[in-house]
This record gives C-alpha cells, structure tokens and sequence, in this order.
C-alpha cells in the first residue's frame, strides 16, 4: 500500500519535471518569434547557429540585435519566474501559511522602496547591482518581519498575515511610487516600471544576477529538504526530530528575501507568482519539498514566461509595450480570491 | 536508558509550573502520569524531552545531562508524542509517516529505503490506518489522528516514549486499544513509556506506576494502590469518587463534585 502511493508520487514527479523541462523550451522557443518585428525560424535558426558558431559576420544585421534582446529577455522571465516560484514555496512553508507570497506579505513592495529610495540619495548605485541587491534585501526582510509583527497583534491567523501584508504592501507601494516618481524627475531617468516589472529592459550582463542566486537557492533548500519537511507538522514536531526551527526559519527566509531582492532590482515587482506556482506543484505532486524544490521554481519560470509572451501578442496588437506585473497580477488576483474562499469555508 | 529528575523547577515567564521533582525512571518502566490541568504534565513530559527548559535542576540520561546531548542524538533516544499537530499546510498521512525515520537518516538523503516503506505498511496495518495514507491529514478525524500519531510514534523508534494525553479525544473502544498497544511496544521491546492522562478509569486499569502531580509538585507516586486513593483524588481533582475492584484492580469511579 505504502510503496504503491509512494512510488506512485515518484512517477508523478518525474511525468511533472518532464512536461515542465518541455514546456520550458518550447516556450523559451516560441518566445524568439513574438515581438513587434517578425523573424522567420530560417532566419532566427541561422542566426542562432552563428552566435554559436562565433561568426561575427551578422553582427551588424539589425535582426541579430533583436533577437539577441528576445533571448535576454526570455531568460529574464523564465528567472524572475524560477526565483519568485522558489521564494513562494518557501515563504508559505516558514509562515505555515497557503496564503503566503512575496508580495501579498508585502515584501516585494517593502524592497522595492527601500531600492528607490537609496537610487534617490545614492543614484550611483545602479551601477553597483548587487549593494542594490543588498539593500533590496534588507527591505525584503524589514518588510516581513513588520507584516509578522503585525499579524500577531491581529491574533496570528493566516487570513491576518494576509491583511497584514496588504496593510504593508500598500503603505511602501505608495513609499515606492514617490520616490520613483521623485528620482525620474530628478534624474531624467525612465524608472517607474520596476512598479509594475518588466523583464523588456533587462541586459544580458544583468542576468546572472537572476540566475546564479535562483539556482544556488534551489541546491541550499534541497539540502535543508528534510527541515522543512518537519517544519511544516510545527516548531515542537521539528524540534522533537532534531533540528531546531530556529534554523530552517532562517534559512529559509534569507533565501526568500534574496530571490525576491533580485526580481525586485532587476525587473520590478511581478505579484502572485510565488503564490500560484507553489500551489499548482503541490496540485501535481503532493507537499514534499523532496519533489517541490525542484518544481515550485520550473512552474514559476513558465507562468512567467507565458506571462511575458502574452504581454508580447497584446502589446504587439495594440502598439503600446505592457508591463509584465500587469499580467501577472490579472491572472494572479482571482487566484488569491479563490485560496482566501477555499480556506474562509473551511 | 534511565532517566534521572533531579529537583526540577520550570517557569513560564514569572509562573512556576513545576518544582521540586525528583523522579528515576528505569529501563522498561510504564508510567502513567496523572493529574488536575494546569498541574504539569505536559511540561513534565516536554522537560523530559529537552523542549523545555529548566530554571533549575536537570534531567540525566544513563547519568548523561540532557544538554550534552546534541539533538539530533537526543532524537534517537526519545521521542515527544504531541497531539497537536499543526496541519495548516496540507499534507498527506503518508507524508507525514515518511518524516519519522529523519533523525537516523542521512540529512542529505533523498532516497527512501524499501524496508522503511514496509514498516510504514507494517505499523500502518497495526494501527488500522492503511486506508488513510493518501487523505490529507487536516481531513481525518481526531481519532484517526491520535492513531495515526502513535504510529509515526512507533516509526521513528526511540527508547522512551513520552506520550502526551493520547486518549484524549478517542471513543472508548480506542483508548483501550491505544492504552493496550502502548503497553504491547512497552513489553516486547522493553520501550520506556511515560504517558500523560485525564483518565482516571484508565489509570486504574493500565497503571503499573502513576505519579500524580499536584499544583507543580509530586503529590503522590507508586503503585495504583498507593496513589489512587479515595481521599487523595477527592483533594486533587475536587471530585468525589467511588472505589470499585473489577478484576482484582482498582478503579475510581468518579461520581460528582465535592
């Protein structure tokens, strides 16, 4: 019996991580072909071969330019969607929380205007990205440990974390819009849509910073696997095996905020992400983080990837560029509705 | 494995909850721990069990303090057996079963044993929870819970098992059978048992030694004779009782307020 659901878990998450691996790359594919100037497959395939080649005889063509921002651009989706889909997981395993996000606890938001602020006294800093990461981080952190606090004066439940986070989120977005609003007009510089994110303006040399923290938060959290495993049934059951809660809450928190600091310093808060994406893989493959670590963050790379080619098509439609937290938020928002239901019934 | 109290003093903030406990548990003993709420059991068991620590005193096991021992070896040796799950993030029973063999396994480790799964069977089969290792853990009922609770219990296979209030909320069919595998783990395999209980019918029919606890202090301990008295109930609990002997046993029946 035992054997039986379990090996049956096993076969749903190998079937889950090869749709996912799928679905990733075709995305990831199709997403070289949508924008506002049309390549053909002969064309992009040509180029392709040639960045791999090396052959620097295209360079100068105007295509290769676009489709050199198309790749940078995919990459920057899928990541900002793989670090927010990790943070989400974890975020809702340390508050024991399905409710939980980054940006319904207000971290995001709480990032996002500590970032504005120092690019207001210190404009020099968007050079230097990862003290721009840092502080992002700090505001992460202060951000959560402020909707924490004020949730256990609320009384602790999870519906207060969320009204709590909302309470947060509200008052440093509107801290965040001034002070964008206030550094554009004092620098001349197009800033506002880290409000609503896009991944439209991210560099090639900007995406490491992505990449590099979401990967080594995926390997740090499968090796504390089994923590949050026992973290979940309670402090007292965690402890009673052996590992201090103490240590897998932070842990996990600082991997949390990291994540969410660099989506926040490189393209802005894209909401709901990390509170879909943990869902949908416990949907596939139950609620071990053996199996979620690994699918949490694919889950998030391709909603946000679908996301961005979505906001492509319509932005391509109707002339105008959209930012991708606008999607996000759309597809987002029913959801958290639709959680707040399920659990207020229960 | 024995366990040694030595002049135990808890606080919770300014509150004392437990003083002047001294107690030897040997190897194998069975032990019921009784009591009023808010007289200490839970805490005894918690300060046993390394949760709670003491303002004075100390806990020796086999002469050893328990903060010597790091704890993930203390996780080997015994195990708290809580009621209170939380179970705000759904899981499956199976999940949780599957937690049991952390503290011998690798941390690394993610592959399971094949012979684990078949204790996993084993015990499942024992307690009647096979049936239940695919529901969600916040959807079975609170006796299936306590079952499926003693099992994780006997999963993870300490030497002492300190098993708070695990008939609380079963049907009295259960607490014999709860009551009756306790005592089975405790005499095939010689497992150290400490258990918590509001159940005084149930003391009288299962205790070999009971310690009642009164106000934070040892009130009485020894055998079902010398603490389930009449006079010492009616003190304690506020309760009037009647004694009756079903099969050469003592038991109280509790019959109104004093």
């Amino acid at each position: 019996m035992a054997e039986k659901i379990y090996y049956k878990g096993v076969k749903r998450f190998v079937f889950s991580l090869m749709i996912l691996m799928i679905l990733s790359i075709t995305l990831f594919i199709s997403s070289l072909f949508v924008g506002s100037s049309s390549i053909n497959l002969y064309k992009i395939v040509h180029m392709l071969s040639n960045i791999f080649l090396n052959k620097n005889s295209l360079y100068n063509d105007p295509m290769m330019n676009i489709l050199d921002l198309r790749i940078s651009r995919g990459i920057a989706a899928y990541f900002t969607g793989f670090a927010l889909g990790l943070a989400g997981l974890l975020i809702q395993t340390v508050t024991r929380n399905p409710l939980a996000d980054p940006y319904i606890l207000g971290l995001s938001t709480s990032s996002l205007a500590f970032v504005s602020l120092s690019i207001l006294l210190f404009p020099d800093i968007m050079i230097f990205r990862w003290n721009l990461v840092l502080i992002a981080f700090l505001g992460a952190l202060t951000g959560f440990f402020i909707t924490i606090g004020l949730s256990k004066l609320a009384g602790g439940s999870s519906v207060a974390i969320v009204l709590s986070g909302i309470a947060v989120g509200s008052f440093f977005g509107g801290v965040s819009h001034l002070l964008l609003y206030l550094v554009q007009a004092r620098y001349n510089i197009y800033i506002m849509y880290l409000l609503t994110g896009t991944a439209q303006t991210v560099l090639w040399r900007e995406l490491p910073y992505l990449i590099y923290p979401s990967i080594a938060g995926v390997i740090i959290s499968l090796l504390i696997y089994k923590m949050l495993n026992a973290y979940l049934y309670g402090d007292i059951y965690s402890r009673q095996l052996g590992f201090p809660p103490g240590v897998t809450r932070t842990i996990s928190l600082v991997i949390t905020s990291i994540l969410t600091a660099v989506t926040i310093s490189i393209v802005g808060i894209i909401g709901f992400i990390g509170l879909a994406s943990p869902h949908i893989t416990r949907f596939l493959v139950g609620n071990d983080h053996r199996f979620t670590i690994v699918l949490s963050p694919l889950v998030g790379g391709v909603l946000t990837l679908f996301s961005d080619i979505s906001v492509r098509i319509i932005s391509y439609a109707y002339g105008a560029e959209l930012p991708l937290g606008v999607i996000t938020m759309m597809i987002g928002s029913p959801f958290l509705a639709f959680l707040i239901i399920k659990r207020l019934r229960e | 494995m024995m366990i040694k109290i030595e002049d135990l003093e808890v606080w919770y903030d300014s509150i004392p909850v437990l003083r002047d406990v001294s107690l030897e548990i040997n190897r194998g003993d069975f032990i019921l721990i009784i009591g009023p709420n808010g007289s200490g059991k839970t805490t005894l068991l918690k300060t046993i069990a390394n949760l709670v620590k003491p303002k004075k005193g100390a806990v020796y096991i086999d002469g050893r303090e328990l903060n010597r021992y790091s704890p993930r070896s203390l996780s080997k040796i015994l195990s708290y057996i809580d009621p209170h799950l939380s179970r705000e993030m759904p899981t499956t029973v199976l999940e949780l079963l599957m937690t049991a063999r952390y503290p011998r396994e690798d941390l690394f480790k993610i592959k399971v044993d094949k012979e684990f799964i078949n204790k996993i069977n084993e015990v499942a089969k024992i307690l009647h929870i096979e049936h239940l290792l695919e529901r969600r853990l916040d959807q079975v009922s609170s006796g299936e819970l306590q079952r499926i609770i003693i099992a994780r219990a006997l999963l993870q296979d300490p030497e002492i098992f300190l098993v708070d209030e695990p008939t609380a909320f079963l049907d009295l069919k259960y607490r014999f059978e709860i009551m009756d595998l306790l005592k089975k783990i405790n005499r095939e395999y010689m497992k150290t048992m400490i258990v918590t209980t509001h159940d005084l019918i149930l003391a009288g029919l299962y205790g070999e030694k009971i310690i009642l606890l009164y106000k934070g202090m040892i009130r009485a301990a020894g055998d079902v004779e010398k603490v389930l008295k009449k006079d010492l109930v009616k003190e304690v609990y506020e309760i009037d009782v009647e004694e009756i002997y079903v099969n050469n046993r003592k038991i109280l029946i509790p019959i109104n307020m004093k």
